[in-house]
């Protein structure tokens, strides 16, 4: 048996945290040797580990694979670094901040080093369960797609270096609206046509606090997203209809439980038969207790470590293709608007 | 784990007439007095569940007696037949005869729609995704000529194998799918099997340990078995108890509950991705009964439920059974541990 991959994490916020726990599930393929963190205050509480505070440290380790959890202002560079040394690299998303960061990634990677962002919704099991059904065919083709993503922000929201744009590079769109479009793209593929309306209305932050933004690709197929950071109450939503039913997956295993039971309904087009109340198919909903999403994408992540096999979902394409579309959003939420008087102050977009 | 909902409107008689189920029901009772009843031949046994040996009479039915396990309240028969002798009954009763040539036939096309082309949906899609390499697809003892009709047409395995001594098949029958007619007890030389299927076996075998070894042997690490049937803990066999039509021997040897599951799966190495009660009837069922027995005994909220509230309140009402799994239907999809 092959030994454990050596891992460093660097970041060691909310998402270093959940990947320690990751790594430590998984003792036969991952083993963690050390953590980088700049505070020294977060290096002092965590135990268990080597700790640094240069990533230069970390690195010396001579470690197989690097998760990058920084803000997004940090992850580009340190990805680059890190690919440049022969390292493997599972980078949070977003990206960095601009479709300019991720090319810069893209442009460092090497054949043989693995990169991997972390759309970890693509591995929520309603999620999983409704890409089998369309894969299926059963219900034919993907004639559009409805996604609803919010939160109500809260106590610390104002403090979160995620509504700096200097750090993070946009609001609510680039952080959480981003998991909505990246879906999209893994069920429907590229979507070249974006409109978007945002705002910062309630929050009246440098960045948007609401974001409704409208696509369509080459093969005709729309989709509609609202992200929200004004949500009081947390939402994930997201309606799959196809040319012989519909799927809606709702609700989301997170750790506060906020979103809900998540679940996936799925029904028949049932039009044809009279007898039934038009409009009100039968449904089948599955629910689900366990989010399996942070431990699936990790290891299928080391699977193609281990196999030396492409990454293939939640590539550095995968990332490329979503960024490009949140800055055609950012753009065409600039233009003037006749209707909103205010819309022509923001800059939402990408300077 | 998942858990399914489904919100379907259709009647129970569409799946079984009244006049068929008390036929049916009247030839079990009398081939069980024939073939199964004598004392000398039957064995007193454990929860087949948990293995718990605490257990209280909960009723006779057909001569036969029913225990309540102190532990996981799974109703079982003890003293019971083997599977030998069960097999003996399925192969001569006059009941499985009518149940087989008879009501299914007539049921048949709504039985495709409601009940096969839905189990056949689950089965495929969630080999695809828990199993997406998957071979070879064994079914046990099915006891319907559509089942096989939709196993010959399940294309994502190369293998397909009815492991099946009761119906009266020859290979040239359905030249997609081998036919080995024999009981499972009988090891047969399957092994590497990517999925099983046991549609309401485990409801009526005697050595419930023995056939869970037998599936796990067989199949590959990582393989699936999908499984149907009815469960104690479910509305209607709790509001009617001794008085559910569906809760008879030999066909209901062992009614388990969800908590009985849970242990006889962990006991044999396995892991459950799914226990669903997708149930639709459960009302209805005691509904039905209480239209037959006024006098029945039932919990005031029950009856005032089925005889005051619209139909609107009590498919809200069928719906929560489902996603609290309170439903006597249970479909349970596990894994193989690896």
């Amino acid at each position: 048996m092959n030994k454990p991959l050596k891992c460093g994490i660097v970041g060691y916020g909310y998402m270093g945290e959940i990947r320690r726990a990751v790594i430590e599930r998984h003792p036969e393929t991952m083993q963690l040797i050390g953590i980088c963190d700049t505070n020294e205050a977060i290096r002092g509480k965590i135990g268990g580990v080597r700790t640094f505070g240069r990533l230069e440290d970390l690195l010396a380790l001579k470690i197989d694979i690097l998760f990058v959890c920084t803000p997004n202002c940090f992850s580009p560079e340190i990805c680059m670094k890190a690919m440049d040394q022969g390292i493997h690299v599972f980078c949070e998303k977003p990206p960095g901040r601009d479709v300019t960061d991720i090319k810069n990634i893209i442009a460092h990677e090497k054949q043989g080093v693995k990169l991997m962002f972390g759309f970890n919704h693509r591995f929520h099991p309603g999620i999983v369960k409704a890409k089998v059904i369309v894969d299926s065919g059963r219900f034919g083709r993907i004639l559009n797609l409805r996604g609803l993503y919010g939160k109500s922000g809260g106590i610390s929201f104002k403090k979160s270096w995620r509504n700096n744009r200097e750090i993070s590079g946009g609001g609510i769109l680039l952080d959480q609206g981003i998991h909505m479009l990246d879906l999209f793209s893994h069920f429907c593929g590229d979507f070249e046509d974006v409109k978007c309306f945002a705002s910062d209305d309630f929050w009246k932050f440098a960045v948007e606090d609401n974001a409704f933004v409208i696509l369509q690709n080459r093969k005709g197929q729309s989709a509609s997203c609202h992200s929200s950071a004004t949500f009081w109450k947390h939402t994930f939503r997201l309606d799959i209809t196809l040319e012989e039913g519909c799927m809606t997956v709702e609700g989301l295993l997170s750790k506060s439980g906020s979103y809900g039971r998540e679940k996936l309904i799925v029904a028949n087009r049932q039009f044809e038969d009279a007898t039934h109340a038009v409009g009100n198919p039968a449904e089948e909903v599955t629910y689900f207790d366990r989010d399996l999403s942070w431990d699936l994408e990790v290891e299928e992540f080391v699977r193609c470590v281990i196999q030396d096999s492409p990454v293939i979902t939640s590539s550095s394409q995968d990332a490329l293709r979503v960024m490009e579309m949140i800055e055609r959003a950012y753009a065409d939420a600039q233009k003037p608007k006749s209707s909103a008087k205010h819309t022509q102050k923001q800059n939402f977009g990408i300077t | 784990m998942k858990n399914i909902v489904i919100n379907d409107q259709y009647d129970q008689l569409d799946l079984k007439p009244s006049q068929l189920i008390e036929r049916y029901i009247s030839l079990t009772q009398r081939d069980v007095g024939k073939i199964l009843a004598d004392p000398a031949q039957l064995s007193v046994c454990h929860c087949p569940a948990c293995g718990a040996t605490e257990k209280q009479q909960a009723f006779v039915k057909f001569s036969l007696t029913y225990q309540e396990c102190q532990h996981c309240r799974t109703l079982y028969v003890s003293p019971r037949p083997n599977d030998t002798m069960l097999n003996d009954y399925y192969l001569k009763s006059d009941a499985r005869a009518f149940w087989c040539n008879e009501l299914s036939q007539l049921t048949d096309k709504k039985r495709k729609e409601k009940v096969i082309k839905p189990r056949f949906q689950w089965i495929l899609e969630s080999t695809r995704e828990y199993f997406p390499n998957a071979k070879t697809w064994v079914d046990i003892n099915t006891s319907q000529y559509s089942y096989i009709d939709a196993m010959a047409d399940a294309d994502i395995f190369e293998n397909k194998i009815l492991l099946n001594p009761y119906l009266p098949l020859e290979p040239q029958d359905y030249p997609r799918v081998a036919i080995v007619k024999k009981p499972w007890w009988e090891e047969p030389a399957i092994d590497q099997v990517s999925v099983i299927s046991l549609f309401e076996v485990i409801d009526h075998t005697a050595d419930v340990g023995r056939l869970m070894a037998t599936v796990n042997a067989m199949l590959s690490k990582g393989g699936l078995c999908f499984l149907t049937a009815i469960l104690s803990s479910g509305f209607d066999i709790q509001t009617l108890w001794e008085q559910a039509e569906n809760l008879h021997p030999p066909d209901r040897l062992n009614c388990f509950s969800v908590k009985g599951l849970h242990a006889l799966f962990e006991k044999y190495g396995f892991e459950c991705l799914e226990l669903s009660t997708p149930g639709i009837f459960d009302l209805e069922f005691v509904a039905k009964k209480l239209k037959e027995q006024p006098c029945l005994n039932v919990p005031r909220f029950v009856r005032d439920l089925i005889e005051r509230k619209d139909e609107e309140t009590k498919r809200a009402f069928q719906e929560f059974l489902q996603s609290a799994c309170m439903s006597s239907y249970g479909r349970i999809l596990i894994r193989k541990k690896g």
